[in-house]
């Protein structure tokens, strides 16, 4: 068992596993460093909910990458939209502010220049204007929806054919 | 040892869990905790929970605004978050750090037409550059204003345009909006002025600042317009009698101009007006042994481009008001050559990893140079299919800033 003056904290993913990280990386995690510091007493093992450990993975390499200075190096680009979504909420979970702002640029990244419907879809929102209402808006903005690199809206593509 | 039950505070505002946690003892048998509701136990569940208010807004103040103006029409909530002034200044802030946010704009000034925009963005300015091609251009929508347009400059997005050397128009380019103001009141007509624009943080609105030009008075008159009041409101008069040729840049809480003494030393000085206590402030040049200065802004810094035969040296005054804190930057081998028309050389924008963009302007043409300190390089390209003379290039930041009253 780990003591509370060794450098490893102990992490338990909500898949069960445990991983045994230095305190340093804990410390970028403001979530488990609220709880650690919170506890009068020692801390075996922090539960960290919403974390499984696919996503603890990423994030000692991220650490690892950063620690050498090569945080640029670090890419999400092998996770398609839902993992990269999943993993996004689980650094904001554990209130990491550098991880989370890579997360946020690269989900911006991919969503630039794509079209309406496909924002839509990939926050699974739901269009609560009137048809009239959006027609206004559509129109307002029309020129924004236009360019050579901006993805065509469906509606567009439907008109086409 | 005894198990204590303790409270804990939530540490992230969005996301309050009432879950408390206590340390593993050494059984065998496990206490089931009452998990969040809105987890995945697996990647194999079924939807993924919707992401909260404050991810989206932190994934779209990324975004540019062209693309945000399309996200309006997604839905109600969003819509009113794209206009949301939090929400604008948050995207402000990362548009000026994000070199993809920022568009260099030229145009020539040809007097008897309609105002014509040519438009870059800068990552395309600096690959262009750098592999020595013609940087190529989009030609931007402009309002249908009346022509004769004169002396350009920007803050935060809006460009602010000297109409005729009478009125002013403002005119946020990425939202395609903008305003002319309504003009000074000074009885006689014929008066010439030359408009600025910036932000006083304190009071956190945007002011025009107007010099009008008395010549046989010999002073200039001051006014300034704030944006959301609805009148030209007169301050001291400038320092300074001559009449000012160009308009002043923004920096530092100040309107900054470059204006030249032909009475007493021959040289050239800095006038600078403070927002805050609206007072004026002398500041000398840096030690350069040349006349043909132009003034600008890096990175937030008052910036001089001096250029001689050989060189143009790149100084940034530090510490703003501090004549000891001229630094030199960098000096740019840039040959004049043939004296020809006065060269009008200037750093106009220093990306992130210290790459310096620059224009030279000397007879009739403009060319582009990206200087890399760091690797000693230095290359150059022309701007596309033009041929006249241009006012100065601009290099200007995204925003969803409104240039209305």
């Amino acid at each position: 068992m780990a003591s509370s003056s060794s450098n490893l904290i102990s992490l338990k993913t909500s898949d069960g596993t445990v991983f045994k990280v230095e305190r340093a990386l804990a410390k970028t995690m403001k979530t488990v460093q609220a709880i650690i510091e919170e506890a009068d007493a020692n801390i075996y093992m922090i539960p960290i909910h919403n974390v499984f450990s696919h996503h603890m993975d990423m994030i000692i390499d991220y650490y690892k990458l950063s620690v050498a200075g090569k945080s640029k190096e670090f890419s999400v680009e092998k996770l398609d939209n839902d993992e990269l979504k999943d993993f996004l909420l689980a650094v904001h979970y554990l209130n990491m502010e550098d991880l989370f702002e890579v997360l946020t640029q690269a989900v911006a990244d991919r969503l630039e220049k794509k079209s309406v419907g496909y924002v839509r879809k990939y926050f699974g929102i739901e269009n609560d204007f009137t048809p009239e209402e959006y027609a206004a808006i559509r129109k307002k903005n029309d020129w924004a929806f236009k360019g050579d690199d901006i993805e065509p809206e469906e509606d567009e593509e439907k008109q086409e054919e | 040892m005894p198990r204590r039950r303790k409270q804990r505070r939530p540490p992230v505002p969005s996301r309050s869990f009432a879950e408390e946690w206590e340390p593993i003892i050494t059984t065998k048998k496990r206490r089931r905790r009452r998990r969040l509701t809105t987890t995945t136990e697996t990647l194999t569940s079924p939807p993924l929970p919707t992401l909260s208010s404050d991810i989206v807004a932190e994934i779209l103040c990324r975004l540019p605004v062209q693309h945000l103006l399309k996200l309006r029409c997604i839905c109600k909530s969003w819509k009113a978050l794209i206009s949301d002034n939090k929400f604008i200044e948050k995207h402000l802030i990362m548009s000026k750090a994000s070199r993809d946010r920022h568009h260099l704009t030229i145009y020539p000034r040809i007097d008897s037409h309609d105002l014509e925009l040519w438009d870059s963005i800068i990552p395309t300015v600096f690959s262009s550059t750098m592999s020595s091609s013609t940087v190529k251009q989009t030609r931007l929508w402009c309002p249908n204003v009346f022509n004769n347009f004169v002396y350009l400059c920007s803050c935060d997005g809006i460009l602010c345009f000297t109409i005729m050397y009478r009125s002013v128009l403002l005119w946020n380019p990425s939202i395609r909006r903008f305003y002319i103001y309504p003009p000074l009141p000074i009885k006689d007509e014929r008066r010439e002025s030359e408009y600025s624009f910036g932000y006083h943080h304190f009071t956190q609105s945007y002011k025009i600042v107007a010099v009008t030009n008395f010549r046989a008075k010999r002073k200039n008159e001051v006014r300034v317009y704030t944006l959301g009041m609805d009148s030209w409101r007169r301050i001291k008069d400038l320092p300074y009698s001559d009449f000012i040729i160009r308009p002043g840049v923004f920096v530092s809480g100040t309107i900054t101009w470059l204006v030249y003494d032909a009475t007493i030393t021959s040289k050239h000085f800095i006038i600078s007006l403070d927002f805050e206590n609206e007072s004026y402030q002398k500041l000398l040049l840096p030690n350069v042994e040349t006349d043909t200065c132009m003034l600008g802004v890096l990175r937030d810094f008052l910036c001089i481009s001096a250029s001689t035969d050989m060189f143009v040296d790149v100084w940034i005054m530090k510490e703003f008001g501090n004549k000891e804190s001229w630094t030199k930057l960098y000096q740019v081998p840039y040959c004049t050559g043939v004296r020809g028309l006065y060269p009008r050389h200037k750093a106009l924008y220093i990306s992130n990893d210290d790459q310096l963009l620059m224009i030279f302007r000397d007879s009739r043409q403009l060319k582009l140079g990206v200087y890399d300190f760091k690797s000693g390089t230095f290359n150059m390209s022309k701007i596309e299919s033009f041929n006249s003379d241009y006012m100065d290039p601009e290099v200007y930041v995204e925003s969803l800033i409104s240039p209305c009253s």
